[in-house]
């Protein structure tokens, strides 16, 4: 193969290599009758990127094939060290003042794709790669089973992206006839607690096209998104998805019309769908809003950060589903369903105390069926300091009636017989200690029940009267 | 100026007064990639010489027509210095705000085992620095004469400044070709991934003369040449030579604050050939 590339669209080949160099390490050259193809795959084989650049964008192009010999002797193909590539295309940006012609070659007999630059003065830079011989790298994917289909400008899928965190690694995207929601995906492995969700939604008239048969979500990576995006958006060559839904591949295809490039990077997505709720999509959110939360609790996105605000203030926690009822009976079983979203919340709230460590965990087995679960807790809403004689009369039993998603049997409870309950509650799930306070509420008098303040010898004598009433 | 009263020149082994040091520091940025320098004063001026690994060796050329007092009482003064040491000192006043105010240098030697006196003034401030000298050892002594010079390139600096930018840092050592015939001037490195070869046709507007009579190449340690950077970044022209020997000379002219035209120069031995 041979070819050449005029000095102003180079910095357009350079970005190719960079978006693959994201993608995979090798960078495979298949030169074609029609135009050359760079491609790479991911070392797990998830992600599969390639720009095919037709024989209009280059100024000369010889794929290599004698034409009398097409059937028997193909051009080379080849993969080199996306490295190299990348030690050879650093600075982009300058590429454009400097070089004003590139030559690409690829040796055959010498085993090393060639590559020059032509720059000002007369300089020649020629860089001798050592490639590795291989067959063709094709994914198998097909663009016009998928059902979904939506076309958009690459700078505002950028604007959508930079909501994200630079090291999110997967994104949901929740599609419905009217509108998309991206958001963060947070996987098991990462502590809920101290994630960032983010979630943008955006109505189908910021697409381009819009063509959504299958409502539903699928999980990808962003890296290779970004990627693309690192191409696209230069080149504003506009982006389409198409896809299917959760475990089949998202297809993602941008094409520069006047350079005759299309670049189409083929990811794959989760098999399962995420076990987090589809956000609501209520009228007043359609907007393309874009949120980010950082979620204390877990991992559902935004649907769980509105909950808890409202928890958040006290009379906002009267229509929380809450029933208090003075329970000396507490280990009554009640057909109800918890929800984790209420439990992780009031644990949260501050005016929750000294309860859910009087909480004992069932058994594991029986956490499983999730829908008959019981949820009954010690809720007293007193101080540390007053707790001492009222907290077992005050015996609550917190029920949310709020609908608990399957998998999230993490926070169901039960509650143990009366008397091991009085006596000495097991502390399998600890609550929050209250902020203040808390050396008292950690460290209280052992004897605080038995204490009376009378009893201490000398407790009735006074050493200075009561000061005069004006003056204090 | 107050400088110039403090104490009687005449009984210094060397002194020298300067109105504007960046001018000296400027010379002693290009060459200060090692810390130890030796100095050699003489009537003509001041050279400064750095070594490293004994086959690389700097030299920066300070005019004593640069000086606006200059007098050295013996033929050559000679004495080492930490050049770290007096390049911060010389710019302990920093990058001065307003262009017109400059640091003015005075220097004093008294002769061996004395101290390198510094007396910098900026704006009514004055700093008065003592710095150690040692023993002057011998340096290298290249032999490189002008006579079995073969080849010469003189090209602009900008032009070789992107150039060495971009060579392969991943190659332990830089070819240079020079030949009469096609590819004229051909710098190579041998990196980790590949052979990346740099052209430059001799009829280039960067090229100012071409004087190349027989094919040489040979090959230099890339990191001995990497600390021609300073100079080259703040040099106007290059000058490459090399002789029968294949020792290469890179000389870099450097136009200094106040317009002055100076050299510092580079001697590289060439690796010997592994066969």
């Amino acid at each position: 193969m041979k070819c050449v590339i005029g000095g102003p669209i180079v910095k357009v080949f350079g970005r190719a290599i960079h978006s693959l160099s994201r993608v995979g390490d090798e960078l495979y050259v298949e030169p074609g009758p029609h135009g050359v193809s760079f491609r790479a795959v991911s070392f797990s084989k998830a992600a599969f990127g390639t720009y095919e650049f037709s024989v209009d964008y280059f100024s000369q192009y010889d794929s290599g094939m004698t034409v009398g010999q097409q059937t028997g002797n193909e051009s080379v193909k080849c993969k080199v060290a996306i490295k190299a590539m990348l030690n050879v295309f650093k600075n982009v940006n300058q590429l454009n003042r400097k070089v004003e012609k590139c030559k690409l070659t690829l040796d055959g007999e010498a085993a090393t794709f060639i590559i020059q630059f032509i720059c000002r003065y007369g300089v020649v830079k020629t860089f001798n790669l050592p490639f590795i011989e291989c067959e063709t790298l094709q994914a198998v994917y097909d663009k016009s089973a998928c059902t979904n289909y939506i076309l958009s400008e690459p700078n505002v899928l950028c604007d959508v992206l930079n909501n994200f965190q630079a090291d999110q690694s997967e994104v949901t995207l929740f599609v419905t006839k009217e509108q998309v929601i991206f958001k963060s995906y947070l996987d098991d492995a990462v502590d809920q607690t101290k994630a960032v969700s983010t979630s943008v939604g955006m109505k189908r008239g910021e697409f381009n096209e819009y063509s959504i048969r299958d409502e539903g979500e699928v999980t990808f990576c962003l890296k290779e998104l970004r990627a693309l995006l690192g191409w696209s958006d230069p080149c504003c060559a506009a982006v389409a998805f198409h896809f299917i839904g959760p475990g089949s591949p998202i297809i993602f295809v941008s094409s520069d019309e006047n350079l005759n490039i299309e670049a189409v990077f083929v990811l794959a997505t989760l098999s399962k769908p995420s076990d987090s709720q589809i956000p609501k999509l209520t009228s007043n959110e359609v907007s393309p809003k874009i949120k980010t939360h950082n979620v204390s609790s877990s991992s559902e996105g935004d649907f769980q950060v509105r909950k808890r605000k409202k928890l958040s203030s006290g009379e906002d926690m009267q229509r929380c589903p809450i029933v208090l009822s003075e329970s000396n009976t507490p280990g009554r079983l009640r057909e109800e369903r918890a929800s984790a979203t209420v439990i992780s919340t009031t644990m949260e709230d501050s005016s929750f105390e000294n309860n859910h460590d009087k909480i004992a965990v069932e058994s594991p087995s029986a956490l499983h069926p999730p829908k008959t679960k019981i949820l009954n807790g010690n809720t007293s809403f007193s101080r540390p300091s007053s707790v001492s004689d009222k907290r077992h009369s005050d015996v609550a039993s917190a029920v949310g009636e709020v609908h608990n998603k399957s998998g999230s049997s993490r926070n169901v409870f039960q509650v143990r017989t009366p008397e091991f309950y009085e006596e000495e509650p097991v502390d399998a799930v600890p609550g929050t200690p209250p902020q203040q306070n808390l050396a008292h509420y950690l460290f209280k008098r052992c004897f605080e029940s038995t204490f009376d303040p009378n009893s201490i010898p000398g407790s009735d004598i006074i050493y200075a009267a009561d000061s005069d009433e004006d003056q204090s | 100026m107050s400088l110039t009263q403090q104490d009687g020149e005449g009984d210094h082994v060397f002194h020298a007064k300067i109105d504007n040091a960046k001018n000296v520091l400027q010379l002693l940025k290009a060459v200060n990639f090692s810390d130890v320098a030796t100095v050699f004063g003489s009537p003509s001026g001041l050279k400064v010489t750095v070594e490293e690994a004994k086959c690389f060796q700097a030299n920066a050329f300070i005019q004593s027509d640069m000086f606006q007092e200059f007098d050295v009482k013996e033929d050559v003064v000679t004495f080492k210095v930490f050049l770290n040491i007096l390049v911060e000192c010389l710019n302990i006043f920093g990058v001065s705000t307003t262009p017109s105010v400059t640091p003015t240098l005075k220097m004093y030697y008294n002769g061996f085992g004395t101290p390198l006196e510094i007396l910098l003034e900026e704006g009514g401030v004055i700093t008065d620095c003592k710095i150690r000298t040692q023993e002057a050892d011998d340096t290298l002594e290249f032999n490189f004469c002008a006579t079995a010079v073969i080849n010469k390139v003189i090209m602009k600096a900008e032009c070789l400044r992107e150039i060495f930018s971009e060579l392969d840092g991943s190659s332990e050592v830089l070819e240079i070709l020079l030949s009469p015939d096609p590819p004229y001037f051909r710098l190579s490195t041998y990196g980790n991934y590949g052979t990346n070869h740099t052209d430059i046709l001799k009829d280039s507007d960067m090229v100012e003369s071409f004087n190349v009579t027989r094919k040489t190449s040979q090959r230099y340690k890339l990191s001995l040449l990497k600390h021609s950077n300073k100079a080259l970044n703040a040099a106007q022209k290059v000058s490459f030579r090399t002789d029968d020997r294949g020792f290469l000379c890179l000389q870099f002219m450097i136009k200094t604050e106040d317009s002055y035209i100076c050299f510092v120069e580079f001697f590289c031995c060439p690796e010997e050939d592994d066969d």
